[in-house]
């Protein structure tokens, strides 16, 4: 072959996996609606744009399996994960690395997870959760429930907010969900019945076979360290700051794993 | 000159200002046409578009309106609200509002799935109380952000209209809440933008939509997280787009490329930007690869009419006026017409230009013409004259031009009035075509008669006559210098001086007769010869001819006799004026010689002369020469040892003579008896006649010895008495005389000749007194 040809091809599929790793990918756990979720994560990827001078797609999945499959299929690069499926993945896909915890409004790196209710409904049949591998799903309520949500009627619903609003229009008479997003909805009569020690807190997990050590060590500082006013942008649940994550922080959570087997589906 | 160039000059300017101006005007009324008719176009685009957005927006409206009357505004569940506000217990309150969110979520849900995308509840403090679309934030007041909520508020009226939000911008339908007469505060059922573009899109389903928000009435409003979803308008910078790209779910889906392109061609609008910051509708169209579309701009208003936003209308354009269309090709044809009359009238111009310029050049030539020249036509009627020709008529132009040349200054030399028709110049031209004449005269303005030499032409037009041109020029003065020189040559040829002139180099030229008279050459002989060659003697040395051509060659004139020979060989003199004659450059051009024959005067002079000296009637020495001679010898007696005799003769009887047979008689006796003396004496001795019959002679050099002295001059007296006696032959008389002679004898001198001729006499006296015939010496 002409070695002019073979440069050119060379080059040209060169440029065109430069232009592959070019675009990074970034999806959010789906606690939330699309809309909100979108608003509180957009800035940090704009933000994150800027910083690794690499363009970042965000897309939304509606279930946590598949952010972990597609992650492990090494097609998301960077993914906003409870410290459940972070666990999960990691037990799958070692690559997967959790860079630094999101803090609170209150500066804290945990979070809990709350059994609501109703003020006005005192049975206790159906429970809404949100997902399979949320920490604040099966895991967490079932822990609260003194491992007996087996006992119960049980449906995934997806999200915290709509486990929230279900609960409140009466469709399931408790749930389980995020105790941060639960006290947005306290004002609508929802009432916590029990709350689980803390998790790690949210944490942004990044795909490491995508980054270079030092492109890793960039977005661990680009995190940490932040101008408020940059923060100010973000959304609720990141908009605090950020504290850098160890493997060790989930290591509780391993444990409350072990001898559970958490059921994918609802039983009714 | 210049004022007819300036004239054309104006001409073909009017001429481009006058086309320019149909152009222009032209291109006016088509654009007025094409304002007009687009402008209708316009009006009936934004109508139809006003017309569904107004549907649009009144289709929820109505909806809202009776969603708030059957369903809110009379449910029980208001009651729940009042609690849910009123209750003094926390818990209780949010127990009610718990039930009221239950209860209305149904109703929400209902909404969601007919497009009202908010269900807002606030309180009368204008803060939020539930946002079913957003229920966990609330409680954050809305004064600053919601003016409408403020409005029906404090107003208590509902209120329907569009108003950008911390969440959403969208079209607000407010209604005040009042449960049990206590006002509660106000619920607001909201359609998204996007509810209104697919209602519009129902209505229009051939358009496309956005909305563009009024950035400063929305920036400020919204939540820090949502600002992201905002960007900057391209068509004007005050107004930003709402999730342009439609990331979220509810938002209208994106522009097409076409409506994107359009909002390009929008960009940077200055006019746009102004008319939307009158919140102007707008209506423009633009032509996309060879596809017309429509752009409508129709401003929503907000509370007390501020704008919110601009409601932007993309479509392709079905019906444009054709004249949108023709216009480019009218005006191509204007433009491509204008241009090729102005290219006519350039050229026309440069043409006229040039012929205009031949024509002041001809005017110039002619007007600067030595010569009178004018124009007129078959009845001489003057079209055309110049300045010299006024000039030398002494007529100003103005009073010439349309008069008959003829009636005005024709003379012809003759002073009788000539009719036209017999007009020479006229006649001659009309018959051969032109009339060359060197004796033609004109009459000027003040009747004086100028010669001039004329030249006319006739001008044919379709081989008809129908202009003449006639140059002249005065020859007056050439007519005087050569009636001068005819009458100088004439001059010259008469005199009775010979003229001769030659050239630079003596070579003649010209000779008037009196030089054949003078020399015996004819003129052609000397013509082209010099005239030394013909007349030279040789009796002049050279230097004589050196002075002479010396003098004439330093450019003055010479004057001078010389002996010249004829023809046939006699000399004469000649007295000779020579005067150069220099041409411009003072340089010798002619030499004009002017010769006169002097020898008779010569002669004359000579007998003059000798006359001074002699008598006139015996040639003997007059009293003059004698006592000249007298005088000469007084002056060598001191030096010379001689005696010197006077002696004084005096004929006898010679006045009985002159008396008895007159004078000439006498005067012949006088010749005859002085030829005798003459005759009588030594050669060294002269006789000289004092006057009448007296002689006196003077014998000089006589001996020393004054006896032998004696006997000379007795000797010379005896001969001389002898002489005398002998008989005169006078014109056949004869006739007998004698002399007496009174001799004075002396060697030293006189004191003058007449005290010598005193003594002389007193002798000849004493021999008178002898008897005559006889001689005495002074004693």
């Amino acid at each position: 072959m002409d070695k002019r040809i073979f440069k050119f091809l060379l080059a040209f599929f060169f440029c065109l996996n430069l232009e592959a790793e070019e675009t990074l990918t970034f999806v959010p756990l789906p606690t939330e609606d699309r809309k909100t979720i979108y608003n509180y994560f957009y800035p940090m990827v704009s933000y994150l744009e800027k910083e690794l001078d690499k363009e970042i797609k965000f897309v939304y999945y509606d279930n946590y399996e598949d952010i972990v499959s597609n992650f492990k299929a090494g097609k998301i690069d960077f993914a906003y994960l409870g410290p459940l499926p972070y666990v999960q993945l990691k037990k799958e896909f070692n690559k997967a690395l959790a860079l630094v915890h999101f803090k609170n409004e209150k500066g804290e790196s945990t979070y809990t997870c709350s059994l609501v209710r109703t003020l006005w409904n005192k049975k206790r049949q159906k429970i809404a959760l949100t997902q399979p591998l949320s920490t604040c799903g099966y895991l967490s309520v079932n822990a609260l429930l003194d491992k007996k949500l087996k006992n119960y009627k049980y449906q995934y619903l997806g999200r915290h907010d709509l486990v929230a609003l279900e609960v409140l229009n009466g469709e399931f008479d408790m749930g389980g969900l995020k105790s941060d997003i639960a006290k947005g909805y306290f004002h609508l009569g929802l009432d916590e019945i029990a709350v689980t020690k803390p998790f790690p807190m949210f944490s942004l997990i990044i795909n490491s076979q995508s980054f270079s050590s030092q492109e890793i060590q960039n977005i661990t500082n680009a995190l940490l360290y932040i101008d408020q006013e940059e923060l100010n942008k973000w959304g609720k649940p990141i908009r605090y700051g950020a504290v850098k994550a160890m493997d060790e922080d989930f290591n509780p959570l391993r444990e409350m794993l072990k001898n559970i087997q958490i059921p994918l589906e609802g039983n009714f | 000159m210049l004022k007819i160039q300036k004239s054309y000059d104006n001409f073909f300017y009017g001429l481009f200002l006058a086309f320019t101006m149909i152009a222009i005007g032209a291109i006016f009324y088509i654009n007025e046409q094409k304002f007009n008719r687009l402008q209708g176009y316009y009006e009936s685009e934004i109508e139809k578009i006003s017309v569904a957005y107004e549907a649009a927006v009144d289709k929820y409206s109505f909806y809202t309106e009776k969603i708030f009357t059957k369903d809110i505004q009379t449910s029980d569940n208001i009651e729940n609200l009042y609690y849910a506000i009123s209750s003094n217990d926390e818990t209780t309150r949010r127990y009610y509002k718990g039930v009221f969110y239950r209860d209305f979520y149904p109703l929400f849900s209902d909404l969601k799935k007919d497009g009202i995308r908010q269900l807002h509840f606030h309180l009368k403090d204008n803060t939020s109380f539930l946002r079913f679309h957003y229920p966990s934030v609330y409680k954050d007041d809305l004064t600053l952000y919601r003016p409408s909520i403020v409005y029906v508020n404090k107003n208590k009226k509902p209120i329907s209209l569009f108003e950008t939000g911390r969440v959403m911008s969208g079209f607000r339908n407010i209604y005040p809440l009042e449960y049990k007469g206590a006002y509660l505060g106000s619920v607001e059922i909201s359609v998204s933008s996007k509810s209104v573009i697919d209602s519009l899109n129902t209505l229009l389903p051939d358009h496309e939509f956005q909305f563009l928000l009024n950035a400063k009435l929305t920036d400020f409003k919204l939540f820090e997280s949502q600002k992201h979803l905002y960007s900057k308008s391209i068509i004007h910078p005050d107004f930003v787009h709402e999730d342009s790209n439609a990331i979220l779910p509810d938002s209208p889906k994106p522009l097409s490329q076409i409506a994107k392109q359009i909002d390009t061609l929008l960009k940077s609008n200055k006019e746009l930007e102004i008319l939307m910051n009158k919140k102007e509708k707008i209506a423009r169209f633009f032509k996309i690869e060879g596809t017309y579309y429509n752009v409508i701009l129709f401003p929503i208003l907000g509370l007390e009419n501020r704008l919110e936003g601009y409601l932007i209308s993309y479509a392709k354009a079905s019906n444009i006026p054709p004249i949108v269309d023709l216009t480019p090709w009218f005006l191509s044809i204007i433009g491509a017409g204008y241009i090729f009359i102005i290219f006519l009238l350039v050229i026309l111009r440069a043409k006229s230009k040039e012929i205009s310029e031949q024509k002041n050049w001809f005017l110039d030539v002619t007007d600067s013409l030595g010569e009178g020249l004018y124009v007129i036509d078959t009845n001489a009627n003057i079209i055309y004259i110049n300045p010299m020709a006024c000039k030398i008529l002494g007529y100003t132009k103005d009073e010439l031009l349309g008069k008959s040349a003829h009636d005005t200054f024709h003379s012809h030399n003759i002073d009788e009035y000539l009719p036209l028709e017999e007009c020479p110049i006229l006649l001659g031209v009309k018959e051969n075509g032109f009339v060359q004449s060197i004796d033609e005269a004109f009459l000027t303005k003040d009747g004086r008669k100028v010669w001039v030499e004329i030249n006319s032409r006739a001008l044919y037009k379709d081989n008809s006559l129908y202009q003449i041109v006639t140059t002249f020029k005065d020859v007056s003065i050439r007519k005087e210098l050569e009636n001068r020189m005819k009458l100088l040559t004439k001059a010259l040829e008469s005199s009775s001086n010979a003229v001769v002139i030659t050239d630079a180099n003596a070579i003649v030229s010209w000779a008037n007769p009196a030089f054949e008279h003078l020399t015996g050459y004819k003129i052609t002989e000397i013509i082209g010869r010099k005239p030394n060659e013909l007349v030279s003697s040789g009796k002049q040395s050279s230097s004589f001819y050196e002075e002479m051509w010396s003098t004439i060659l330093a450019k003055k004139p010479w004057s001078g006799e010389v002996i010249n020979k004829r023809k046939d060989g006699t000399l004469y003199y000649e007295e000779l004026h020579i005067t150069p004659v220099l041409n411009s450059k003072r340089e010798i051009q002619h030499f004009i010689a002017i010769k006169q024959d002097i020898s008779e005067r010569k002669e004359r002079k000579k007998s003059i002369e000798h006359y001074a000296y002699y008598d006139y009637l015996t040639n003997l020495p007059n009293r003059r020469l004698f006592n000249e001679h007298c005088l000469q010898v007084f002056k060598s007696l001191p030096r010379e040892k001689k005696y010197v005799a006077l002696l004084l003769l005096d004929l006898d009887g010679f006045k009985k003579l002159n008396d008895t047979h007159g004078h000439d008689l006498g005067d012949v006796l006088l010749r005859e008896v002085a030829i005798r003396l003459e005759s009588s004496i030594r050669a060294k001795d002269i006789v000289a006649r004092l006057g009448g019959d007296e002689f006196v002679i003077i014998l000089d050099n006589l001996p020393v010895d004054i006896k032998k002295a004696q006997e000379v001059s007795t000797l010379i007296c005896s001969k001389l008495l002898e002489a005398a006696n002998k008989p005169f032959s006078l014109k056949e008389v004869s006739y007998q005389t004698s002399l007496s002679i009174g001799i004075f004898l002396f060697n030293t001198p006189e004191p003058n000749v007449e005290n010598a001729l005193k003594k002389a006499d007193v002798a000849l006296y004493e021999a008178k007194a002898k008897g005559r015939n006889t001689y005495h010496f002074y004693e």
